[in-house]
């Protein structure tokens, strides 16, 4: 069997011939096209992922970071002047894309880390300034998860000043959104187990994600979050 | 600063005419960190399930979704922006495992290598060899046991996520395809050296 993969658009044109076309029906007569197809239909709608949710969270994060940095330079970095195909991203865009290679990442880690555990201690100790002071113009929004004692799970975020108020997301194993509230008016939620929002599965766990907004702006936001529902 | 738009809701390609059409434009980056965004978490998971480790995953997902937002202004719409971007991920996923002995196996040296070249008549019978095997899988076997073995045998599925992909029923799941469809071969191969030495 020839393990020749397909080139994307080779892939694409072969889907969208008729069954009958001798070039689909040559794709097909090995297996590969079909094989293809069933791997595209999970690579859409994966199941459940073999991943742990901890590192699915810290992907989005890392990716998010890379992709926004590869956005952010583009101003910069265009290649609109480029003749098309000349090859490359811009030298910005490298740049970026290079500060999210592996080596850098303890280095990156480390500095959330710090982050992380110095904003929690401040959230610790100062919560009743923290609310009035909140987060200016920072776009991470932190998300802390407590158990309380009827067995609730509360989620508490860092404030964020001059939002309106705050839109949780919840996502399912296979990432699709399978509930939100649009207005949460103060960055706490408790979550019971009587009285779930429609669609969040009791026991599970999801991911969540917390987004400041303002006059339909979304201002801040959280990274993906992996918490167990009660 | 991400915009709640009515782009969240918007199908791929509509994003990506919209990115072409305002690459410059708050409207066009709006678009592109939509769909970025949209399949970014696919793309790692795909590589965590082909690869199987957190961090090389995380690597390919990176450079495919720079990979791709390089060849968006180029992008032509000729159908599912899915399979094309499945295939570009995929495809990179294969070559980073089937790199990975040459890179770590330290019996593999250049040596070797260069003996495991073949020439022009080894490359016409190896050729000749994968047409009629082609040929022979066609003839024999149904749809789903040619996807059950290809998908065994060249992208180094578990029979677990056969079982799965191909929604096969009964207790053996896609084992029992698997066995149907070598038993087919086999018996097929036998029945043309029969023939040959009669």
């Amino acid at each position: 069997m020839s393990e020749r993969p397909f080139s994307p658009e080779e892939f694409v044109r072969l889907l969208s011939l008729p069954e009958d076309h001798p070039e689909r029906r040559h794709a097909e007569a090995s297996g590969r096209l079909d094989a293809w197809r069933q791997m595209l239909r999970e690579f859409e709608d994966p199941p459940a992922s073999n991943a742990t949710a901890a590192e699915l969270t810290s992907a989005d994060a890392a990716l998010d970071r890379g992709m926004a940095a590869v956005l952010a330079a583009r101003p910069g970095a265009r290649g609109d002047s480029r003749a098309p195909g000349s090859g490359g991203p811009g030298l910005l865009a490298r740049l970026a894309a290079t500060l999210f290679q592996p080596a850098l990442r303890p280095a990156f880690a480390l500095a959330a880390i710090i982050v992380v555990a110095s904003t929690s201690w401040w959230m610790v100790t100062d919560r009743s300034t923290h609310a009035v002071r909140g987060v200016g113009n920072e776009s991470r929004i932190l998300v802390a998860t407590r158990t309380v004692a009827d067995g609730a799970l509360e989620l508490s975020w860092t404030p964020v000043a001059g939002a309106d108020g705050y839109r949780v997301r919840f996502f399912g194993q296979s990432l699709r959104e399978i509930a939100r509230l649009d207005d949460v008016p103060r960055p706490t939620l408790k979550l019971e187990r009587s009285s779930l929002p429609t669609g969040l599965p009791a026991g599970e766990e999801v991911l969540v994600e917390v987004a400041a907004v303002r006059r339909g702006d979304v201002i801040a936001a959280s990274s993906p979050r992996a918490v167990r529902l009660p | 600063m991400v915009r709640i738009t009515d782009l969240q809701g918007e199908p791929d390609d509509v994003l990506i005419q919209t990115y072409q059409a305002d690459r410059n434009g708050a409207r066009g980056r709006e678009a592109v960190s939509v769909l970025l965004e949209r399949w970014r978490l696919r793309v790692y998971q795909w590589a965590r399930r082909v690869v199987r480790e957190h961090e090389p995953a995380l690597d390919i997902a990176q450079d495919c979704l720079l990979q791709v937002y390089e060849a968006l202004p180029r992008y032509e719409a000729r159908g599912r922006f899915s399979a094309w971007l499945f295939t570009i991920v995929h495809n990179r996923c294969l070559s980073s495992v089937r790199r990975r002995p040459l890179v770590h196996d330290p019996e593999v040296d250049a040596e070797l290598l260069a003996s495991q070249t073949l020439g022009p008549d080894e490359e016409y019978a190896n050729a000749d060899e994968e047409r009629r095997m082609m040929a022979r899988i066609d003839e024999v076997l149904v749809p789903r046991e040619r996807a059950a073995l290809w998908l065994r045998t060249v992208e180094g599925m578990s029979v677990e996520e056969i079982t799965r992909m191909l929604d096969v029923d009964g207790a053996s799941g896609a084992r029992g395809l698997l066995q149907t469809a070598r038993r087919k071969l086999r018996a097929s191969i036998e029945r043309e050296g029969e023939g040959g030495t009669t």
